[in-house]
């Protein structure tokens, strides 16, 4: 019985260095495509609602996109809807 | 034998940077350095343009909003921030105890009463791409007066359609078991989210409760599947003991994993108007070396936990409930040859809920019990009742002035000014000398005050 510490065993290997590079370059590869899609949250998560909520309407917020859309939601977006992010643009 | 994180902190011998270390920051620094389109974390409420009540309902705990930010690799944008993606956090804390700690609560430090700046972190990360993301902090600790890398998560993320069901997917490589997670019952992220660093803490914590935190390395794939069925599985593997000192960790003590350790989690999270409800299961499987040392073959453990959350996320009323419990099974038998355990196999059980009332994402009002139980073993877990077992009551005022968003001349600063009191009926497993030295589990009761800075 001994109790030299297993420090050797847990080096990284040359063979493990490797694969994690040849990993690495393949989702570099896949985040360079331009055709992936950015994922954006969904309307059930932020509680969009297609009425506005008091003063708090879609086309009043800075992430509002003319003339339906959100830069932070998916889908189609009503301009007199409202949601639990809204932020009122300074413009 | 002791299972409490080791302290971590140690300044970088740059001469000892490994390979993979040189890779994974030169990679991870230099695409978060490049120009960013646009760029709660301060960095990414400027890369998305929203403030820290979207992500957190009072930070560091997540909405439904931050918890797909996080899956979706951090890489939404909206902002108009064009200039580096850096924040820092600064966290003056004071720690009184019931009962003074003879020879000092630290290195360095008082038998009471103490003033330290806890940690100093820098972060940086956010959107790299597209796809691409990152949370990447650096932490200098004043208890230890160390330098080392901290959470550390680097993502690929893509939403793709099947058949009409929508699937977010995505790899994550990251330092720390649970810290990819994004529900805040789950050890890294679970309450309290800041805790003393200069008071008394229980002895035993199961494996997945940050034993491992920064010692390892791990990739796992995820899958969200149509806004509700969550799924994770990936592996983790330990750093070389010159790979952790080079990256600031203190090695003493450690027990580390062999091979490769499974990593599994599962949940589910449906969101109906105001309401969001997850229930979950997560474990984490390995093999041990005890205390480094192969010369008995290795321990084993199995970690399982199941959790559940709840959030009412109203305007402006925000009510959470927290639960989780971990069963350990805990194979002794290499350390019970080598005189570092009693018996052969061991059982712990840990238990974390917690409550808390939120108004305005301003004030946040938190109640908790944590406990941890199991068979006794007096040479692993070093008591004097030879008990793993602890329980006690944390209870939580907290005061987030900016979490609408901060003055005009910087609107991402924000504060959590917290006042935390914590209360133990039991402790190492017993209620009266607890150390064979007359004190008693109620001498750690901890009144801790900080200011939690990010900007």
């Amino acid at each position: 019985m001994s109790g030299e510490p297993e420090h050797a065993s847990v080096q990284l290997s040359r063979r493990a260095l490797l694969r994690s590079a040849v990993g690495a370059t393949g989702v570099v590869a896949a985040t360079l495509n331009p055709a992936l899609a950015q994922p954006k949250i969904s309307k059930v998560a932020v509680n969009y609602q297609d009425h506005p909520d008091g003063d708090k309407r879609c086309d009043k917020c800075i992430q509002f996109q003319p003339p339906d859309a959100c830069k932070l939601v998916e889908g189609s977006i009503s301009p007199q809807g409202s949601c639990r992010i809204f932020v009122l643009s300074r413009g | 034998m002791i299972r409490r994180v080791a302290p971590i902190w140690r300044v970088i011998p740059t001469r000892r940077l490994g390979l993979f270390t040189f890779v994974l920051f030169a990679t991870a620094f230099g695409i978060g350095l490049l120009p960013q389109p646009a760029a709660s974390l301060p960095l990414y409420a400027r890369q998305t343009g929203q403030p820290c009540a979207t992500c957190h309902t009072a930070f560091l705990e997540l909405t439904p909003f931050g918890r797909r930010f996080k899956l979706g690799g951090y890489t939404l944008d909206g902002g108009d921030w064009k200039g580096p993606p850096f924040a820092v956090m600064l966290q003056p804390t004071f720690t009184n105890t019931q009962g003074a700690q003879p020879g000092g609560a630290a290195p360095g430090f008082g038998v009471n009463n103490n003033f330290v700046m806890q940690q100093i972190s820098l972060f940086t990360g956010g959107r790299f791409t597209e796809n691409s993301g990152a949370f990447i902090q650096g932490t200098f600790n004043d208890v230890t007066r160390r330098f080392s890398w901290d959470n550390t998560d680097i993502r690929f993320a893509k939403s793709i359609n099947l058949d009409g069901h929508t699937l977010l997917w995505g790899v994550t490589t990251n330092n720390n078991p649970t810290v990819q997670d994004v529900w805040n019952t789950i050890p890294a992220w679970s309450f309290p989210y800041i805790s003393s660093q200069l008071a008394p803490m229980p002895t035993a914590k199961t494996f997945v409760e940050q034993v491992y935190a920064q010692q390892v390395v791990g990739l796992s794939s995820y899958g969200f599947l149509d806004d509700l069925f969550y799924l994770e599985f990936g592996g983790y593997r330990p750093l070389s003991t010159n790979t952790q000192l080079a990256l600031g960790i203190d090695t003493t003590g450690q027990s580390p994993i062999s091979g490769i350790a499974p990593y599994w989690r599962a949940a589910v999270e449906p969101n109906f108007g105001n309401h969001s409800w997850e229930i979950g299961t997560f474990g984490l499987a390995s093999k041990v070396v005890p205390v480094g040392m192969s010369a008995a073959g290795t321990d084993s453990f199995t970690d399982i936990g199941i959790d559940t959350q709840y959030q009412y996320l109203g305007d402006p009323h925000t009510v959470t409930a927290r639960l989780a419990w971990i069963h350990e099974n805990h194979n002794t038998s290499a350390s019970h040859t080598l005189g570092l355990a009693n018996n052969s196999n061991n059982q712990l059980r840990s238990l974390n809920a917690s409550a808390s009332y939120i108004y305005d994402n301003t004030w946040s009002l938190t109640a908790g019990r944590v406990s941890v139980g199991g068979t006794a073993d007096a040479a692993l877990y070093g008591t004097f009742t030879g008990s793993p077992n602890s329980a006690g009551w944390i209870f939580e005022l907290a005061y987030l002035p900016f979490s609408h968003g901060g003055p005009s001349f910087w609107p991402w600063l924000n504060f959590r000014i917290g006042l935390q009191y914590t209360h133990w009926t039991k402790f190492d497993g017993a209620t009266t000398n607890i150390d064979g030295m007359g004190r008693n589990a109620n001498d750690n009761n901890t009144f801790f005050a900080y200011i939690w800075t990010m900007f």
